[in-house]
């Protein structure tokens, strides 16, 4: 449906003569109809010049992009098809409700002036119709400045779905508005561009949006693809320690690799003891590698129940959070961070029987 | 919050002492009344004498004036020359001004720093410089086009003529684009690209979204700027003196001048003073209309969070094109001075030619440095340009802080009374101001030129300041409160490092408008009180035109050496503080 390939984008250099880091380097992905697709990543990790280049907004150094079979851009074949003639719909960072016009008339825009042509009469059934969508029927006179944040939001989502678009582009759309409003947008978006069938590009800091949200996420940094996959993949199989640290929260345990099985599980030395774990085919026996679990992975126990695979800690810290017992557990030399039941007895100074499961356990690619 | 509630100066709200705050408050309303308010009476109850009598001496109250300045059948001629030269002279800065404006902060058009840079420092060529420079370019005897025009095309007499309302209109239309240029890049800046980028990815093509976004959201902002450039320009009084007279095209400013400065005759003030009332009235209207428009302009302001990155157009095939219009515009501006600069090395003014090559001189420039009286104005000039542009931004952050942090009616009062100036017409206010101090010490003095000039300046500097201290956290502030600090200190280690830059920038456009300024130099004239400006004037009419050229020479380059490393420490200031 939407795929990007090789793309590349570097800034010239500033006025000071710097040379800016490349933007993006050799991005491709691939993008299926009616997926809802996150490109998720720190600050100036190139999420938005990505964005900025599907829109055509910008256009990257070298690669190419095409919708729908259609090429948009192409630097070998020196095509690059204006904003306006790539029928998509977009809802900006700061929502970019044009503060001269009236509610109706920002929603009506793409219509009147948009390629295709309305017909007059259609206008203003179809835009009632995209503002009962978002729930504005009733403001459909109001000037756009008299908007509160949230009814800004949902103007411009009727403005980018008026037209029909087969991809909509969301750029943080969810960033201006308050914690509350953003926990209902979050499933009121995701249902609405999932119910009109649109594939749907939303870029985001937020890993809560894009776990929450997406059917898959892109993980970026420094302008460079660092894991593609669905949320559930991302987050309990995360391939290197950005990943781990970017979503969500992790231990990050040092070891060496001592042993492969046939079954494609290894044991790890830890500084406190041995952990069975999934070991990719690459990984060599004796090898220095890092074992990440979540705080939510790890299984505490409170009562003297030994096993094998338990390991005796010390509790140091407990802050209740309510949702669960956040906890830092000594074991050998490393802290390890645990999430618990808030109804599990856990005091500070305890004692606590960590156990760590092997299919939760991730071996991590080496550092760059 | 809390500070801000012990300004109040309702006995309720009233604990303990009076902080530091209000006292300043007071001190400064009074100061401002005394400046601004009391000389405005005087004007009022000047027209209200019988002719020939000063206020002081009499106590009768006549309508006389009122009577003979109406019945005047060049009211109205004068009135629609007034708005005719206004009108036409905004039009054609603002057009020009906007064009350059959008190439430079919209497209990729080359050489943008040079160009913000040669639009800021032209504040340092004083306009009656320029009209000297033209005067010598387009009279109809020796100026050199009608000279060129009429040896390549074998024409007689004057195929142009600078003497002529259009000239004047043309002139100063080219004068104000640098001021408008930097008020309209401005709102450029301002105004968010997503909200033309939102146009094109719906669907719009690039002339649609100028004109259905571009266009619209642009229009307030640029009413503003427009009616505000009017007002400057009806109450201009500097080029229509230099060329209106002698083209005989009266407006009101120099209708009063000449009222004030008879040479026939003993000085009328009760009827210059009338005049000045209906000016006064004029210049209110207009600003009761720019309120409007600003307030218009307000409902369109648009708060995100993001900087903004406007995208570039690609000029393409046009970018030599308009590189070369934005090029000729600069090469029109220099015209003058370069003649200017010619003909401060001859000994007696003549055509560029090979043969007056022979004749270069220093001469003009060791009597602007060795006569007693042109050294005497340097002197004075660089005292007058120091001391109120000082003294303005020391007054501005002082009245800005009470009327934006205090919501007090005090604050409120302060506010009103030091934007009041912006409506009274320079002229006006000579009159007022010479009217009141005609019969005390300080008339005569440099120092009653400083006052002038505060008087005038104070509302630029106050409005400024207003805006900069609005994108200042009030918590920065009253961080500093909470830690112990006084108000003063707060002002000194809080606000003024924080407004610096634009503390400078404003410190330099009242250095350089004191400086060019010779309204109330002229208006205010003794023998001891002359600045460059004025005697500038003075040599031009006597006529010395290479000693006046050689002064305007050294006046701009003076003020070049300060406006241009100024600013550019300001923008690096202003730079270095974005930087995270």
């Amino acid at each position: 449906m939407l795929s990007l390939e090789n793309l590349q984008k570097t800034y010239p250099p500033t006025g000071d003569g710097e040379t800016p880091p490349p933007a993006l380097v050799d991005l491709s992905l691939e993008i299926a109809q009616g997926e809802f697709f996150t490109l998720l990543g720190p600050s100036g990790c190139g999420k938005s010049t990505t964005l900025q280049c599907i829109a055509g907004l910008e256009h990257p150094t070298s690669g190419r992009i095409t919708m729908d079979g259609r090429t948009v851009f192409c630097s070998d074949a020196n095509i690059a098809v204006p904003p306006n003639r790539r029928g998509l719909g977009m809802v900006f960072q700061s929502y970019a409700i044009w503060p001269h016009l009236t509610v109706f008339e920002n929603v009506a825009f793409p219509l009147r002036y948009g390629p295709g042509g309305t017909a007059r009469g259609d206008v203003r059934a179809r835009v009632l119709a995209a503002l009962e969508r978002v729930g504005l029927q009733d403001f459909a006179d109001r000037p756009a400045p008299y908007l509160s944040g949230g009814q800004q939001q949902r103007v411009a989502l009727a403005r980018s779905l008026v037209n029909e678009p087969s991809i909509i582009l969301l750029d943080e759309p969810l960033s201006n508005l308050d914690a509350k409003l953003r926990d209902s947008m979050r499933v009121e978006l995701r249902d609405l561009v999932k119910s009109l069938g649109i594939t749907t590009i939303y870029v985001t800091h937020d890993q809560t949006e894009a776990l929450s949200m997406s059917d898959r996420i892109a993980l970026l940094n420094k302008g460079r693809l660092v894991q593609l996959g669905t949320p559930d993949e991302i987050y309990k199989r995360p391939n290197s320690a950005f990943a781990a640290e970017f979503v969500g929260r992790s231990n990050i345990l040092k070891g060496r690799l001592a042993e492969r099985g046939a079954d494609g599980i290894g044991l790890v030395d830890l500084s406190f003891g041995r952990v069975a774990c999934p070991v990719p085919e690459n990984q060599s026996v004796g090898a220095q590698v890092e074992l990440m679990i979540r705080p939510h992975g790890v299984r505490a126990e409170n009562g003297e129940a030994a096993a094998a695979s338990r390991f005796r800690s010390t509790i140091r810290r407990i802050s209740f959070v309510g949702e669960f017992l956040d906890m830092e557990a000594e074991l050998g030399d490393e802290t390890i961070r645990i999430f618990a039941s808030p109804y599990s007895g856990f005091r500070e100074g305890d004692a606590a029987w960590l156990e760590f499961p092997q299919d939760r356990c991730v071996l991590l690619a080496e550092r760059a | 919050m809390a500070h801000a509630d012990t300004l109040a100066p309702g006995p309720a709200r009233t604990f303990g002492r009076p902080t530091t705050a209000t006292i300043m408050s007071l001190v400064l309303l009074a100061l401002m009344t005394a400046l601004v308010i009391a000389p405005l009476i005087l004007l009022f109850r000047t027209s209200l004498t019988p002719a020939g009598e000063l206020p002081f001496s009499t106590d009768v109250y006549t309508l006389d004036n009122y009577r003979e300045a109406l019945g005047n059948p060049r009211l109205p001629i004068l009135i629609g020359n007034t708005l005719t030269y206004a009108f036409g002279s905004v039009t054609i800065g603002v057009t020009l001004a906007f064009a350059i404006a959008w190439l430079v902060e919209r497209t990729d058009i080359g050489f943008k720093r040079s160009i913000r840079t040669m639009m800021f420092s032209w504040m340092a060529v004083p306009p009656i410089v320029m009209a000297f420079g033209w005067i010598l370019l387009g009279n109809p005897g020796n100026g050199i086009i009608n000279v060129i025009l009429r040896s390549l095309f074998a024409m007689k007499g004057a195929p142009v003529s600078i003497y002529s309302m259009w000239a004047m209109v043309l002139i100063t239309g080219f004068a104000i684009v640098p001021t408008a240029f930097t008020m309209i890049a401005g709102l450029l800046r301002n105004m968010d690209p997503q909200l033309e980028s939102a146009g094109s990815v719906h669907g719009a093509r690039p002339f649609s979204v100028f004109r259905r976004v571009t266009l619209p959201l642009l229009v307030p902002g640029l009413l503003s700027v427009g009616i505000l450039l009017f007002m400057a320009m009806v109450q201009a009084f500097d080029l229509p003196l230099v060329i209106g007279l002698t083209a005989r095209v009266p407006v009101l400013s120099t209708q009063i001048y000449l009222l004030a400065h008879s040479d026939v005759s003993r000085p009328d003030y009760s009827l210059t003073a009338t005049f000045g009332t209906f000016f006064l009235v004029l210049a209110l209207i207009l600003i009761l209309v720019y309120f409007r428009a600003v307030r218009l302009g307000e409902r369109f302001r648009v708060v995100t969070g993001k900087a903004f990155r406007p995208n570039l157009k690609p000029l393409g095939g046009w970018h030599r094109l308009a590189t070369a219009g934005v090029g000729f515009y600069f090469l029109v501006m220099m015209l003058p001075f370069l003649v200017l600069l010619w003909t401060s090395f001859l000994p007696f003014y003549s055509v560029p030619s090979m043969e007056a090559l022979s004749r270069l001189t220093l001469e003009n420039y060791q009597a602007v440095f060795s006569e007693t009286r042109i050294v005497r104005a340097l002197v004075n000039t660089i005292l007058l340009v120091l001391a109120s542009s000082t003294i303005v931004m020391v007054l501005s952050v002082m009245i800005a802080w009470i009327s934006v942090r205090s919501k007090t009616r005090l604050g409120r009062l302060l506010e009103v009374i030091s934007f009041a100036p912006m409506a009274i017409p320079p002229v006006v206010l000579a009159i007022a101001i010479l009217l009141i101090y005609l019969r005390t010490p300080l008339y005569g003095t440099i120092g009653l030129i400083i006052l002038a000039h505060v008087t005038a300046y104070i509302a630029f500097g106050t409005r400024t300041m207003n805006a900069a201290l609005l994108q200042i956290h009030k918590e920065l502030e009253n961080a500093a409160f909470v830690c112990g600090a006084g108000w003063f200190t707060m002002l000194r280690r809080v606000i003024f490092p924080l407004l610096l830059p634009h503390i400078l920038n404003g410190w330099l456009w009242v250095a350089g408008h004191s400086a060019r300024d010779i309204t109330f130099p002229l208006f205010l004239i003794t023998t001891t009180n002359v600045v460059a400006a004025s005697e500038l004037y003075i040599l031009w009419n006597t006529p010395e035109i290479p000693t006046a050229a050689a002064l305007a020479v050294v006046l701009v380059s003076g003020l070049l050496c300060l406006v241009v490393p100024v600013q550019i420490f300001a923008a690096r200031l202003g730079t270095e503080r974005r930087k995270p």
